[in-house]
């Protein structure tokens, strides 16, 4: 999920490499086991915990940007509650993570916070296609759409779902592969096409023999592993990598799926259950380290080792991550403009871009179905505005925009700038623009015009009367991934001074949503900052700045 | 070519020439001309961040205040009442777009601005673009229903311009001694007629667009010490379009595009009678088709092309043989429907050249044509992804043209057609009766000469 597409990292750029020292190179895979693992056990209500583990790194070769972090989910109440539980749609195994730390002996090198939030957000940048063939396999996501076509009548408002959207789980074999039509858990089997869920393989399970063991690119999670080499060998010092898991809260780990008592008929809706457990035995980092053989008795990393003792100044990015809150709407019928303004701080740091999540605020001891804070994408996501949304960055006391952003497509605009591709996500999926009925002043949705239908569901999340617009199938995807983003950097290659320098005033995010009588929970407002550091390596010893 | 910067500053720009009266667009219903300027300044315009933003709303021939109501949403209403083209969207409203500079000398005239995207868009863009980015883009989804329910209501965009100027996203000069002088971006819009079709007449006829809350955004790059660099020369990409209609079974199209530096070029086809139709999508990119001559009888029997030939100034040129499908061409004289040659085969010759005209094969790593949309005898009848030609009441959802690409290494090499005239030889199997309209666009290169003072001349 590296959207920047920046050259790969090669630190031995700095003492060049003939043909031959390159053809010397050999990358060598270890797995390495944790050195702690933690994780708190379940009740019945609140959940776990979070947990924690950390790796420690051996200390040679080069750190390559391929390292992995195998998980594994399984559910042991799976045989009670049937698999009327999984992880979250699109965040897959990622739900489980919370942060993640880079650390050189006790200096922080780079840490990334609600990294599930953000993998999500940045998981929207990628091909649909890309994410429909590999991502099922790599995390447990899945979120690609397709057209519905279906004409026959439903969701109980008489209407058909043609020209919707819909999850792209087919019987006919040309949707995504780990998706079916018409069978929802393994308890209750019912054939119904206005029902998808995932096949077995790609379920949560009981035992740790059954359930897929999940890869993790952590170069989704550090940008760091993309933009330089960590030459381990010639370190004094220890590497160490630490992921703090989510707590197993309602819609982190696992949501509740349903079952559907016989075809034609709404699903029956599940409490969520605790005690999602991550396997310690299945829970390993797999590195890739780069060696060279030795050319004519002479190896390439000592001329290396020579540049280290001098001293190798390299670039790279930190997130520094904000949270704030939106309030609640008090649900009348008159949309009420909410304004928010947040102080980032970020002085004297040199900033490259700002995204911003605003999934809707969670109560965790509420175990419905409906209780994360979307049925479908669980507590990650970012709910939209049924009305207007303005944004403004104010940076050094001026504003960035010469007028507030004020409109869905323009606000897709500005974040699909930050990553240099367009976000790859519909418009059904960001905004309400185009569902809104027009008579009405409370900008409630109407019900033919919503993007996604209300009698179609996903592993049977959502179900509800088939009348209102959160809780009811599918439509529960309206404007459930309105992410906001702003580039402040001049170049998106990774080089110092790319961003845009911060000086004694703080940086000042201003949101505004329309809270209206369909959509006015209160909001999280997370706000992560991509802020420049410098890292130098010199005398075996890492420096950087910043942090 | 983009030269470095020293940090940037966004703007938006109001369209120059609205009323106070009323901020909306439209052919019909307010004024069809949209006029931006960017000023003349020591700045880069970073012509990747342009965007055109705005909302769109569809007016059904019953007047003001009636949306229209695509998709039987409602039962017992037709399904198709006033639609855009679903693979180019809100861009079908843009008749042509001209850039010039503040000075009035025109740097591209982008004539019939829609036909040119049906063949880009769908040249680099697969289904999951338009389900995704192209839905906000273009309001785009390359699928009949879903644009059907998005034509129901507002549409809201944020639309780059696609032309020749920015398509490779260079930071452009804008200062008058070492840049363009500012630009003029003025946008005509489509006649309604040519832009929304439909299938209920007494919905559809007399339907219009109407565009509102227009702004022009992007980025301002501060060059190094706040002044342009002095140039001598300034390259720039321009497409120039030229229409045509044929109707014989070999016809020769000549043309003097007097461009000394041709990228590429391509032609894409519609029936004549399609354009400016309420009743027909003019905006599709058909394959040459017949009709039987018939008094209300519908074009769209096949007529496959079996023979190609490019040539400069009478010699094959660049590919020095014909692209000939004649062993592709089945000819059924028992085909129902009188469609007797709707069995021959794909010629993937033809979309090969015709797609590194669109843009270099390398760099085409989705695109929408396959066998769904060009209706081939394996296409799956899959209705949930982009539309299917031939499937309900789709008709014709091809992604054909004819075409190829001069500078074939993707390494910026051009063709010289300033005294040599292009032809394009066509052999197919139409009938004499049944005329097809052909655009073709050459992609070409220009420069723009200064000399101490500013600029001096503009060659293409």
């Amino acid at each position: 999920m590296s959207m920047n597409r920046r050259a790969r990292p090669n630190i031995m750029k700095h003492i060049g490499l003939s043909s031959g020292e390159s053809q010397s190179m050999r990358v060598e895979t270890r797995v390495l086991e944790p050195r702690t693992f933690s994780q708190s056990s379940g009740t019945a209500v609140f959940g776990g915990g979070g947990g924690q583990v950390s790796f420690d790194l051996p200390r040679e070769g080069l750190l390559d940007q391929d390292v992995f972090l195998d998980l594994q989910v399984t559910q042991p109440a799976f045989a009670t509650t049937g698999a009327a539980q999984g992880l979250p749609i699109m965040v897959g195994i990622l739900g489980c993570l919370q942060t993640g730390t880079i650390y050189y002996n006790n200096i922080l090198l780079q840490q990334t916070t609600e990294l599930a939030q953000l993998l999500q957000l940045k998981m929207c940048f990628v091909e649909q296609d890309i994410r429909n063939q590999t991502y099922q396999v790599k995390i447990g996501s899945f979120s690609g759409m397709m057209v519905d076509h279906d004409s026959l009548v439903g969701g109980g408002v008489g209407l058909t779902s043609v020209g919707k959207y819909s999850f792209d789980a087919s019987s006919r074999g040309n949707g995504i592969v780990g998706l079916q039509q018409g069978i929802i858990t393994a308890i209750a089997p019912a054939s119904n096409p206005d029902h998808y869920d995932k096949v077995p393989d790609y379920r949560m399970t009981q035992t740790t023999s059954e359930a897929p063991v999940y890869s993790i690119p952590l170069k989704w999670i550090f940008p760091f592993l993309t933009q330089i080499q960590l030459p381990l060998g010639l370190l004094e010092g220890q590497i160490r990598i630490v992921f703090d898991f989510e707590a197993d809260f309602n819609g982190n780990r696992a949501i509740a799926y349903s079952f559907v008592p016989a075809a034609g008929v709404a699903p029956v809706a599940q409490n969520w259950v605790s005690d999602n457990k991550i396997t310690q035995a299945n829970c390993k980092l797999v590195v890739d380290l780069i060696y060279f053989d030795d050319i004519d008795g002479v190896n390439p990393m000592e001329r290396l080792a020579q540049e280290v003792m001098t001293g190798i100044e390299l670039v790279y990015t930190d997130y520094t991550f904000i949270e704030s809150q939106i309030p609640a709407g008090t649900g009348g019928a008159n949309p009420e403009a909410s304004d928010t303004s947040v102080l980032c701080g970020l002085d004297h740091q040199v900033v490259r871009n700002i995204l911003v999540a605003i999934p809707n605020r969670v109560d965790h001891t509420v175990v419905a179905q409906t209780g994360p804070s979307n049925p479908i994408w669980g507590n990650c996501g970012s709910c939209s505005s049924q009305g207007q949304t303005t944004l403004q960055i104010v940076i050094n006391n001026s504003n960035v925009y010469p007028n507030a952003i004020n409109s869905d497509a323009k606000l897709f605009n500005e974040i699909s700038q930050v990553f240099n591709t367009p976000q790859k996500t519909g418009k059904a999926l960001t905004s309400w623009v185009g569902s809104i009925n027009p008579a009405l002043a409370s900008l409630n949705s109407e019900a033919q015009q919503e993007a996604f239908p209300r009698d179609k569901y996903m592993c049977g999340l959502g179900p509800g009367a088939g009348l209102a617009v959160f809780g009811s199938g599918e439509s529960c995807l309206q404007g459930s991934l309105a992410y906001y983003g702003v580039n402040l950097s001049r170049t998106h290659q990774n080089v110092l001074g790319a961003g845009t320098s911060i000086g004694k005033s703080p940086v000042e995010v201003r949101l505004t949503l329309q809270q209206t009588q369909q959509v006015s929970e209160a909001r999280r407002l997370l706000i992560w900052a991509e802020v420049e550091r410098v890292m130098v390596i010199k005398g075996g010893q890492i420096i950087v700045s910043g942090s | 070519m983009s030269q470095p910067v020293s940090s940037l500053r966004r703007f938006e720009i109001a369209p120059m020439n609205q009323s106070s009266g009323s901020s909306s667009f439209s052919y019909r219903e307010g004024s069809p001309l949209i006029q931006f300027e960017i000023g003349e300044a020591d700045l880069y315009l970073m012509s990747h961040t342009l965007r055109m933003n705005f909302e769109l709303e569809l007016t059904t021939g019953a007047g003001p205040g009636n949306f229209p109501n695509n998709n039987v949403q409602d039962p017992g209403n037709p399904d198709a009442q006033v639609l855009l083209n679903n693979k180019i969207g809100v861009a079908g409203c843009i008749e042509n777009i001209t850039i010039s500079n503040l000075q009035n000398n025109t740097l591209e005239y982008c004539r019939a601005y829609p036909r040119l995207l049906a063949s880009l868009i769908p040249g680099g863009a697969g289904f999951g673009d338009y389900q995704g980015y192209l839905t906000q883009t273009f309001g785009a989804t390359s699928n009949r229903q879903v644009e059907g329910r998005m034509c129901n209501r507002k549409m809201e965009v944020s639309m780059p311009l696609m032309v020749g100027m920015f398509l490779n996203g260079e930071n452009i000069p804008l200062s008058f001694r070492s840049g363009t002088g500012g630009l003029r971006i003025s946008i005509m819009l489509s006649p309604s007629i040519q832009a929304l079709f439909g299938s209920t007449p007494a919905l559809t006829n007399n339907s219009f667009y109407t565009l509102k809350k227009i702004s022009l955004t992007g980025q301002y790059g501060i060059p190094m010490g706040g002044v342009l660099p002095p140039i001598k020369s300034l390259g720039f990409s321009a497409y120039q379009n030229f229409y045509s209609v044929i109707n014989t079974n070999d016809n020769t199209q000549q043309i003097s595009p007097s461009l000394s530096a041709v990228v590429s070029q391509f032609t894409n086809f519609v029936p004549t009678t399609h354009i400016s139709s309420y009743a027909e999508d003019g905006y599709k990119t058909t394959p040459l088709l017949n009709t039987t001559g018939a008094l209300g009888a519908a074009q769209d029997l096949l007529a496959p092309c079996d023979g190609i030939n490019f040539l400069r100034a009478g010699s094959s040129f660049p590919l020095r043989f014909k692209i000939d499908s004649r062993l592709l061409v089945v000819r059924d004289p028992a085909a129902p429907g009188g469609d007797v040659f709707a069995g021959s085969g794909f010629d993937a010759q033809r979309q090969l050249y015709y797609q590194g005209a669109l843009r270099p094969l390398r760099r085409t790593t989705m695109c929408l044509a396959g066998a769904n949309s060009e209706g081939l005898s394996i296409a799956n009848g899959d209705v949930n992804h982009n539309s299917t030609t031939d499937i309900g009441n789709n008709g014709q959802q091809n992604c054909y043209g004819i075409g190829c690409r001069y500078d074939a290494m993707g390494n910026g090499s051009t063709a010289n057609f300033k005294a040599q005239p292009f032809s394009m030889r066509l052999q197919s199997r139409l009938n004499g009766i049944s005329p097809m309209s052909a655009y073709t666009y050459f992609l070409h290169r220009g420069v723009i000469n200064y000399d101490g003072n500013g600029i001096v001349s503009i060659s293409t």
